[in-house]
Protein backbone atom coordinates (compact mmCIF):
# COMPACT_ATOMS: atom_id res chain seq x y z
CA UNK A 1 0.00 0.00 0.00
CA UNK A 2 2.38 2.65 1.05
CA UNK A 3 6.05 2.81 -0.52
CA UNK A 4 9.38 4.11 1.22
CA UNK A 5 11.50 4.92 -1.38
CA UNK A 6 14.92 5.16 0.09
CA UNK A 7 15.81 3.08 3.21
CA UNK A 8 19.96 2.31 3.82
CA UNK A 9 19.74 -0.11 6.74
CA UNK A 10 23.20 -0.13 7.92
CA UNK A 11 23.04 -3.83 8.76
CA UNK A 12 21.11 -7.27 8.39
CA UNK A 13 20.23 -6.80 11.95
CA UNK A 14 18.73 -3.30 11.41
CA UNK A 15 17.34 -4.27 7.89
CA UNK A 16 15.12 -7.02 10.13
CA UNK A 17 13.94 -4.75 12.88
CA UNK A 18 13.41 -2.04 9.76
CA UNK A 19 11.58 -4.44 7.76
CA UNK A 20 8.91 -6.27 10.83
CA UNK A 21 8.26 -2.25 11.67
CA UNK A 22 7.94 -0.83 8.12
CA UNK A 23 5.21 -4.12 7.23
CA UNK A 24 3.49 -3.66 10.43
CA UNK A 25 2.96 0.19 9.55
CA UNK A 26 1.19 -0.96 6.05
CA UNK A 27 4.06 -0.36 3.57
CA UNK A 28 4.63 -3.23 0.86
CA UNK A 29 7.48 -1.76 -1.11
CA UNK A 30 10.89 -0.02 -0.39
CA UNK A 31 13.93 1.40 -2.29
CA UNK A 32 17.20 0.14 -0.95
CA UNK A 33 20.38 2.41 -0.99
CA UNK A 34 22.61 -0.19 -3.81
CA UNK A 35 25.35 0.15 -0.96
CA UNK A 36 23.63 -1.03 1.44
CA UNK A 37 21.64 -3.88 -1.03
CA UNK A 38 23.71 -7.41 -0.75
CA UNK A 39 23.49 -7.64 2.81
CA UNK A 40 19.94 -6.37 3.42
CA UNK A 41 17.69 -7.52 0.97
CA UNK A 42 17.05 -10.55 1.91
CA UNK A 43 15.57 -9.06 4.94
CA UNK A 44 12.75 -7.47 2.93
CA UNK A 45 12.15 -10.29 0.65
CA UNK A 46 11.76 -12.95 3.71
CA UNK A 47 8.69 -9.95 4.77
CA UNK A 48 7.24 -9.85 0.94
CA UNK A 49 8.19 -6.16 0.36
CA UNK A 50 8.59 -5.15 -3.44
CA UNK A 51 12.40 -4.46 -3.36
CA UNK A 52 13.59 -1.87 -5.77
CA UNK A 53 17.63 -0.33 -6.11
CA UNK A 54 17.96 3.47 -5.75
CA UNK A 55 21.17 5.04 -6.36
CA UNK A 56 21.67 8.59 -4.80
CA UNK A 57 23.65 10.75 -7.03
CA UNK A 58 25.44 13.42 -5.69
CA UNK A 59 26.81 16.15 -7.29
CA UNK A 60 27.54 20.39 -6.52
CA UNK A 61 28.09 21.19 -10.90
CA UNK A 62 25.94 20.25 -13.67
CA UNK A 63 29.24 18.81 -15.46
CA UNK A 64 29.96 16.44 -12.44
CA UNK A 65 26.46 15.18 -12.21
CA UNK A 66 26.54 14.69 -16.32
CA UNK A 67 29.59 12.58 -15.72
CA UNK A 68 28.30 10.95 -12.40
CA UNK A 69 25.35 9.90 -14.46
CA UNK A 70 26.76 8.15 -17.73
CA UNK A 71 29.13 6.28 -14.95
CA UNK A 72 26.10 5.36 -12.94
CA UNK A 73 23.91 4.25 -15.79
CA UNK A 74 26.46 1.88 -16.94
CA UNK A 75 27.03 0.24 -14.03
CA UNK A 76 23.99 -0.43 -12.60
CA UNK A 77 21.15 0.30 -15.70
CA UNK A 78 18.20 -0.88 -13.56
CA UNK A 79 18.92 1.20 -10.30
CA UNK A 80 16.41 4.43 -9.60
CA UNK A 81 18.65 7.22 -9.46
CA UNK A 82 18.09 9.87 -6.77
CA UNK A 83 19.45 13.48 -7.44
CA UNK A 84 20.92 14.87 -4.88
CA UNK A 85 22.48 18.37 -5.28
CA UNK A 86 22.65 22.07 -3.64
CA UNK A 87 23.10 23.84 -6.50
CA UNK A 88 20.17 25.64 -8.68
CA UNK A 89 21.24 25.04 -11.97
CA UNK A 90 22.09 21.08 -11.00
CA UNK A 91 18.77 20.52 -9.19
CA UNK A 92 16.86 22.05 -12.74
CA UNK A 93 18.98 19.87 -14.65
CA UNK A 94 18.59 16.88 -12.85
CA UNK A 95 14.13 17.60 -13.14
CA UNK A 96 14.35 17.61 -16.42
CA UNK A 97 16.48 14.86 -17.21
CA UNK A 98 14.33 11.58 -17.86
CA UNK A 99 16.87 9.44 -16.52
CA UNK A 100 16.98 10.91 -12.72
CA UNK A 101 13.42 9.65 -11.04
CA UNK A 102 13.54 11.50 -8.15
CA UNK A 103 15.00 15.31 -7.42
CA UNK A 104 15.59 15.82 -3.44
CA UNK A 105 14.80 19.02 -2.20
CA UNK A 106 16.51 20.90 0.35
CA UNK A 107 16.83 24.74 1.70
CA UNK A 108 19.67 26.14 -1.06
CA UNK A 109 17.09 25.07 -3.55
CA UNK A 110 13.44 26.24 -1.91
CA UNK A 111 13.02 29.11 -3.81
CA UNK A 112 12.68 27.34 -7.27
CA UNK A 113 10.14 25.00 -5.81
CA UNK A 114 7.31 27.31 -7.85
CA UNK A 115 4.85 25.87 -10.98
CA UNK A 116 8.11 26.28 -13.64
CA UNK A 117 9.58 23.65 -11.33
CA UNK A 118 6.41 21.82 -11.94
CA UNK A 119 6.72 21.90 -15.71
CA UNK A 120 10.50 21.37 -15.74
CA UNK A 121 8.99 17.89 -13.73
CA UNK A 122 6.56 16.88 -15.78
CA UNK A 123 9.26 17.21 -18.72
CA UNK A 124 11.73 14.70 -16.92
CA UNK A 125 9.00 12.55 -15.51
CA UNK A 126 10.48 13.25 -12.24
CA UNK A 127 9.09 13.81 -8.71
CA UNK A 128 10.24 15.78 -5.93
CA UNK A 129 11.89 13.80 -3.29
CA UNK A 130 11.72 15.01 0.27
CA UNK A 131 13.59 13.46 2.66
CA UNK A 132 12.09 13.46 6.39
CA UNK A 133 15.37 12.14 7.80
CA UNK A 134 16.65 15.90 7.60
CA UNK A 135 13.65 16.44 9.89
CA UNK A 136 14.93 13.88 12.50
CA UNK A 137 19.02 15.08 12.38
CA UNK A 138 18.05 18.64 12.99
CA UNK A 139 14.69 19.77 14.04
CA UNK A 140 15.23 23.67 13.38
CA UNK A 141 15.00 22.45 9.60
CA UNK A 142 11.16 22.27 10.44
CA UNK A 143 10.72 25.98 9.15
CA UNK A 144 12.00 25.78 5.71
CA UNK A 145 10.47 21.85 5.61
CA UNK A 146 7.12 23.46 6.28
CA UNK A 147 7.65 25.97 3.62
CA UNK A 148 8.77 23.40 0.91
CA UNK A 149 5.45 21.14 2.00
CA UNK A 150 3.34 24.26 1.41
CA UNK A 151 4.57 24.63 -1.93
CA UNK A 152 4.54 21.77 -3.24
CA UNK A 153 0.84 21.88 -2.29
CA UNK A 154 0.32 25.12 -4.19
CA UNK A 155 1.90 24.68 -6.99
CA UNK A 156 0.54 20.46 -7.10
CA UNK A 157 4.08 18.93 -7.21
CA UNK A 158 4.75 15.45 -7.55
CA UNK A 159 6.46 14.48 -4.67
CA UNK A 160 8.07 11.44 -2.53
CA UNK A 161 8.28 10.91 0.51
CA UNK A 162 11.11 8.76 2.03
CA UNK A 163 12.89 8.37 5.18
CA UNK A 164 16.18 7.46 4.24
CA UNK A 165 16.47 5.71 7.52
CA UNK A 166 19.86 3.73 8.56
CA UNK A 167 18.61 1.84 11.41
CA UNK A 168 15.40 0.69 12.57
CA UNK A 169 14.16 4.11 14.52
CA UNK A 170 14.37 6.24 12.04
CA UNK A 171 11.47 5.14 10.18
CA UNK A 172 8.25 6.84 9.69
CA UNK A 173 4.69 5.73 10.17
CA UNK A 174 2.08 6.77 8.04
CA UNK A 175 0.26 8.59 10.51
CA UNK A 176 3.16 10.75 11.89
CA UNK A 177 2.85 11.68 8.12
CA UNK A 178 -0.54 12.14 8.46
CA UNK A 179 -0.69 14.09 11.51
CA UNK A 180 2.77 16.35 9.51
CA UNK A 181 0.58 17.20 6.79
CA UNK A 182 -2.59 18.21 8.70
CA UNK A 183 -0.59 20.41 10.87
CA UNK A 184 0.95 22.10 7.61
CA UNK A 185 -1.32 22.23 5.04
CA UNK A 186 -4.64 21.19 6.55
CA UNK A 187 -5.04 17.87 4.35
CA UNK A 188 -3.29 14.96 5.93
CA UNK A 189 -4.58 12.86 3.42
CA UNK A 190 -2.48 14.56 1.14
CA UNK A 191 0.59 13.73 2.77
CA UNK A 192 -0.21 9.39 1.32
CA UNK A 193 0.44 10.56 -1.96
CA UNK A 194 4.11 10.81 -1.09
CA UNK A 195 4.03 7.34 0.41
CA UNK A 196 2.62 5.92 -3.47
CA UNK A 197 4.62 3.01 -5.23
CA UNK A 198 7.14 5.02 -7.78
CA UNK A 199 4.94 3.47 -10.67
CA UNK A 200 1.70 5.28 -10.00
CA UNK A 201 3.95 9.03 -9.70
CA UNK A 202 4.84 9.22 -13.35
CA UNK A 203 3.06 12.05 -15.10
CA UNK B 1 -98.02 71.33 25.86
CA UNK B 2 -94.47 72.24 25.39
CA UNK B 3 -93.47 72.11 28.36
CA UNK B 4 -94.35 68.25 28.59
CA UNK B 5 -92.39 67.45 25.20
CA UNK B 6 -89.55 69.40 26.39
CA UNK B 7 -89.05 67.63 29.66
CA UNK B 8 -89.52 64.04 27.56
CA UNK B 9 -86.57 65.23 25.51
CA UNK B 10 -84.46 66.13 28.33
CA UNK B 11 -85.25 62.59 29.55
CA UNK B 12 -84.10 61.07 26.58
CA UNK B 13 -81.51 63.26 26.25
CA UNK B 14 -79.81 61.96 29.84
CA UNK B 15 -80.62 58.35 29.44
CA UNK B 16 -78.50 58.77 26.38
CA UNK B 17 -75.78 60.41 28.30
CA UNK B 18 -75.55 58.03 31.11
CA UNK B 19 -76.09 55.19 28.11
CA UNK B 20 -72.78 56.61 26.57
CA UNK B 21 -70.92 57.00 30.24
CA UNK B 22 -72.03 53.74 31.38
CA UNK B 23 -69.98 52.40 27.58
CA UNK B 24 -67.48 54.11 27.57
CA UNK B 25 -66.66 53.11 31.62
CA UNK B 26 -66.71 49.38 30.37
CA UNK B 27 -64.88 49.91 27.47
CA UNK B 28 -62.10 51.41 29.68
CA UNK B 29 -61.82 48.94 31.88
CA UNK B 30 -61.97 45.92 29.44
CA UNK B 31 -58.63 48.06 27.39
CA UNK B 32 -57.34 48.42 30.61
CA UNK B 33 -57.30 43.98 31.53
CA UNK B 34 -56.29 44.26 27.91
CA UNK B 35 -53.09 46.40 28.64
CA UNK B 36 -52.02 44.20 31.97
CA UNK B 37 -52.78 41.38 29.51
CA UNK B 38 -49.92 42.71 27.62
CA UNK B 39 -47.53 43.59 29.67
CA UNK B 40 -47.29 39.99 31.23
CA UNK B 41 -47.10 38.57 27.89
CA UNK B 42 -43.92 41.08 27.13
CA UNK B 43 -42.53 40.18 30.47
CA UNK B 44 -42.95 36.38 29.04
CA UNK B 45 -41.17 36.84 25.83
CA UNK B 46 -38.94 39.23 27.41
CA UNK B 47 -37.20 36.35 29.90
CA UNK B 48 -37.64 33.76 27.15
CA UNK B 49 -35.07 35.82 24.58
CA UNK B 50 -32.72 36.20 27.74
CA UNK B 51 -32.47 32.42 28.08
CA UNK B 52 -31.92 31.81 24.39
CA UNK B 53 -29.10 34.20 24.82
CA UNK B 54 -27.60 32.30 27.79
CA UNK B 55 -27.85 29.24 26.33
CA UNK B 56 -26.36 30.53 22.73
CA UNK B 57 -23.57 32.61 24.98
CA UNK B 58 -22.89 29.08 27.06
CA UNK B 59 -22.79 26.74 23.77
CA UNK B 60 -20.41 29.13 22.32
CA UNK B 61 -18.24 28.85 25.73
CA UNK B 62 -18.49 25.11 25.57
CA UNK B 63 -17.39 25.33 21.64
CA UNK B 64 -14.14 27.50 22.75
CA UNK B 65 -13.68 25.13 25.58
CA UNK B 66 -10.07 23.23 25.42
CA UNK B 67 -11.49 19.51 24.89
CA UNK B 68 -9.53 16.51 25.64
CA UNK B 69 -8.00 13.90 22.94
CA UNK B 70 -6.43 10.96 24.22
CA UNK B 71 -3.71 9.35 21.80
CA UNK B 72 -3.26 5.77 22.11
CA UNK B 73 0.52 5.12 21.48
CA UNK B 74 2.58 2.22 21.37
CA UNK B 75 6.44 2.82 22.06
CA UNK B 76 8.83 0.18 20.35
CA UNK B 77 12.21 -0.25 22.49
CA UNK B 78 14.22 -3.59 22.68
CA UNK B 79 14.34 -2.73 26.64
CA UNK B 80 11.38 -1.97 29.02
CA UNK B 81 11.59 2.14 29.66
CA UNK B 82 9.85 3.43 32.92
CA UNK B 83 7.25 6.18 32.79
CA UNK B 84 8.58 8.74 34.10
CA UNK B 85 11.58 8.41 31.52
CA UNK B 86 8.82 8.52 28.58
CA UNK B 87 7.04 11.34 29.90
CA UNK B 88 10.03 13.48 29.72
CA UNK B 89 10.64 12.27 26.52
CA UNK B 90 8.14 13.06 24.90
CA UNK B 91 8.16 16.51 27.19
CA UNK B 92 11.33 17.29 25.29
CA UNK B 93 10.09 16.57 21.74
CA UNK B 94 7.37 19.05 22.16
CA UNK B 95 9.45 21.56 24.10
CA UNK B 96 12.32 21.03 21.01
CA UNK B 97 9.52 21.82 17.82
CA UNK B 98 7.06 24.86 20.19
CA UNK B 99 9.04 25.68 23.12
CA UNK B 100 7.49 25.31 26.79
CA UNK B 101 5.07 27.95 25.91
CA UNK B 102 3.81 25.27 23.13
CA UNK B 103 4.19 22.35 26.14
CA UNK B 104 2.08 24.01 28.53
CA UNK B 105 -1.14 24.85 25.70
CA UNK B 106 -0.45 21.62 24.10
CA UNK B 107 -1.81 20.57 28.63
CA UNK B 108 -0.09 17.02 27.82
CA UNK B 109 -0.24 14.19 30.27
CA UNK B 110 1.27 10.51 30.26
CA UNK B 111 -2.54 9.07 31.58
CA UNK B 112 -1.44 5.18 31.17
CA UNK B 113 1.97 3.51 30.31
CA UNK B 114 2.63 0.17 30.48
CA UNK B 115 6.11 -0.56 30.68
CA UNK B 116 6.09 -4.33 30.07
CA UNK B 117 3.75 -4.11 26.70
CA UNK B 118 4.50 -0.13 25.23
CA UNK B 119 1.30 0.84 25.78
CA UNK B 120 0.00 4.03 26.88
CA UNK B 121 -2.55 6.77 26.18
CA UNK B 122 -1.20 10.53 25.52
CA UNK B 123 -3.82 13.06 26.85
CA UNK B 124 -3.85 16.44 25.10
CA UNK B 125 -6.00 19.39 23.94
CA UNK B 126 -7.83 18.87 20.80
CA UNK B 127 -6.34 21.85 19.67
CA UNK B 128 -2.56 20.32 19.55
CA UNK B 129 -3.46 16.68 18.77
CA UNK B 130 -1.86 16.85 15.35
CA UNK B 131 1.21 18.81 16.89
CA UNK B 132 1.69 16.65 19.66
CA UNK B 133 1.31 13.48 16.95
CA UNK B 134 4.55 15.36 14.98
CA UNK B 135 6.19 15.42 18.20
CA UNK B 136 5.58 12.16 18.92
CA UNK B 137 7.84 11.03 15.75
CA UNK B 138 10.41 12.86 17.05
CA UNK B 139 11.10 10.32 20.01
CA UNK B 140 13.51 8.32 18.44
CA UNK B 141 15.60 7.97 21.82
CA UNK B 142 14.37 7.85 25.07
CA UNK B 143 17.52 7.85 27.54
CA UNK B 144 20.12 6.82 25.20
CA UNK B 145 17.96 4.09 24.27
CA UNK B 146 16.59 3.57 20.52
CA UNK B 147 12.84 3.92 20.31
CA UNK B 148 10.08 4.75 18.31
CA UNK B 149 6.52 5.41 19.00
CA UNK B 150 3.85 4.80 16.75
CA UNK B 151 0.32 6.45 17.03
CA UNK B 152 -2.39 3.88 16.99
CA UNK B 153 -5.78 5.66 17.55
CA UNK B 154 -7.10 9.21 18.76
CA UNK B 155 -9.86 8.97 20.81
CA UNK B 156 -12.34 11.51 22.87
CA UNK B 157 -12.74 9.64 25.78
CA UNK B 158 -9.93 7.23 28.09
CA UNK B 159 -12.93 4.84 27.94
CA UNK B 160 -12.58 4.06 24.56
CA UNK B 161 -9.07 4.18 24.52
CA UNK B 162 -8.64 2.00 27.36
CA UNK B 163 -10.58 -0.06 24.98
CA UNK B 164 -8.47 -0.20 21.97
CA UNK B 165 -5.14 -1.05 24.12
CA UNK B 166 -7.40 -3.99 25.62
CA UNK B 167 -8.19 -5.14 22.00
CA UNK B 168 -4.62 -4.70 20.88
CA UNK B 169 -3.18 -6.24 23.47
CA UNK B 170 -5.87 -9.24 22.83
CA UNK B 171 -4.54 -9.33 19.65
CA UNK B 172 -0.93 -9.58 20.30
Amino acid sequence: MFCDQLVAPRSRLEASRMADILRRSGYTCVGIEITRLPETVQAFLVKGFNVTKVLVLEAASEKEFRRKLSKAKERTPDATLVGRTVNIATFRAMSRDPRVKVVEANRRVLSVIDRNQRALLEAGQSVIGVNLSVLLRNPRSYGWFKTLIERIYRYDIPFALYSNAVSWNEVWHPYHIRSLFQEIVDNGRYGFLGLRPPHLDAG
Amino acid sequence: MNIGSDSGLLLIMLLLILVSLGYSIIVYQRSRELAEKVRRLEGLVASAVGSVETLASLSKKARNRARKRYIVFRLLSPEPIGYSDVENAIKAAIRKLYGDYGLSLSRMYLAIYEPSTGYGVLRVSHLWKDRVIIALSFVRNVEGKPALIIPIRTSGSIKRAREVILGKRGRN
